[in-house]
């Protein structure tokens, strides 16, 4: 309990400090586009659950969020959909990186799509580090302070649109 | 005669979107969309300047996101979504389970907007056509590409 207070800490920190800057984006799009097989949905949804997992070991009152979705069974396909379209979100997002005012409006509009989940700011500090635990696993030259600059710089703008 | 029945055979299949399409259309979509932001936008606006051409008051059906000026951020924000919608769609043609639900859930989204009956197949085309444009006219099957994406836009209107 007490590492997960410290890492919400440290995300909370890095959200004030840490820019998402040129160089981290490039090394961010190239990472996410190698893991990420446009072609194939069944690498995302393998991601996507790993992730999940994660979130749900970590804080596992977030589980009941997904009620909705499937989540009694993560290998439903009403699960396994809606993994695809968390992750589909973030790769839109992490392709908009280089264009700020394109994303500002993507990621209000995912921002008011949360408001009325009641999904507290907290858990996307949770889904960070889950992110932060599962790349290094799939990706081959994973760089963590790029990517957590730049998952912040998307969260922090979803939040701010909830 | 064994051509005719052969050339028969062929654009059978080629109205169907088939499983040999799916894996195409998968394929041809991965290189046309790609990883870069700027290049999604740019094959969305390929798709949008021919809706625009083709359905009336398409700038009405999306005034809530500056469908007046398709080069407005707003508006290509609304465009990576709906790119990023058909991308997961695609990516899912080999898993009839997840695409149903996905359908559904978009299917959700656009129920009660006044999208017009026209405008799917007018989308279907844009997009088929953006897509040529994109990554060449060789080994591009427009019969397999207009079968697959009409059996999405199917689940969605």
């Amino acid at each position: 309990m007490l590492a997960i207070y410290v890492l919400l800490g440290l995300v909370a920190s890095s959200f004030a400090s840490s820019c998402c800057t040129s160089e981290d984006r490039a090394q961010v799009q190239d990472v996410w586009s190698a893991v990420w097989s446009a072609g194939l949905s069944g690498r995302r949804v393998t991601l996507a659950q790993a992730v999940f997992s994660a979130i749900f070991e970590a804080a596992p009152s977030t589980r009941a969020l997904f009620a909705g979705v499937g989540v009694d069974d993560m290998n439903s396909a009403a699960f396994r959909a809606h993994c695809i379209r968390v992750v589909n979100a973030l790769d839109v997002s992490i392709a908009l990186l280089d264009n700020p005012g394109v994303l500002n409006h993507e990621l209000s509009h995912l921002g008011a799509q949360h408001t009325p989940r009641n999904v507290d700011a907290s858990a996307f500090g949770v889904m960070a580090d889950a992110f932060s635990s599962v790349m290094p696993q799939v990706s081959s030259c994973f760089v963590p302070d790029a990517w957590t600059n730049c998952f912040n710089r998307i969260t922090s703008g979803i939040i701010a649109g909830m | 005669m064994k051509f005719l029945i052969i050339a028969c055979l062929v654009a059978y299949a080629a109205a169907d979107c088939s499983s040999l399409a799916r894996l195409q259309v998968r394929g041809q979509w991965a290189a046309a969309y790609g990883s870069n932001g700027r290049s999604r936008l740019a094959l969305g606006r390929l798709v949008w300047e021919s809706v625009y051409a083709n359905v009336n008051n398409a700038a009405g059906v999306f005034s809530g996101v500056r469908g007046d000026n398709i080069d407005s951020a707003v508006f290509m924000a609304h465009s990576a979504r709906v790119l990023g919608g058909l991308d997961m769609c695609i990516a899912s043609l080999d898993e009839p389970a997840i695409l149903s639900v996905q359908l559904a859930h978009l299917s959700e989204q656009h129920s009660g907007r006044g999208v017009p009956a026209s405008a799917y197949p007018a989308f279907v085309s844009a997009v088929v056509n953006a897509v040529r444009a994109t990554i060449g006219v060789s080994n591009f099957d427009a019969d397999s590409w207009t079968a697959c994406m009409t059996e999405i836009t199917g689940g969605i209107s």
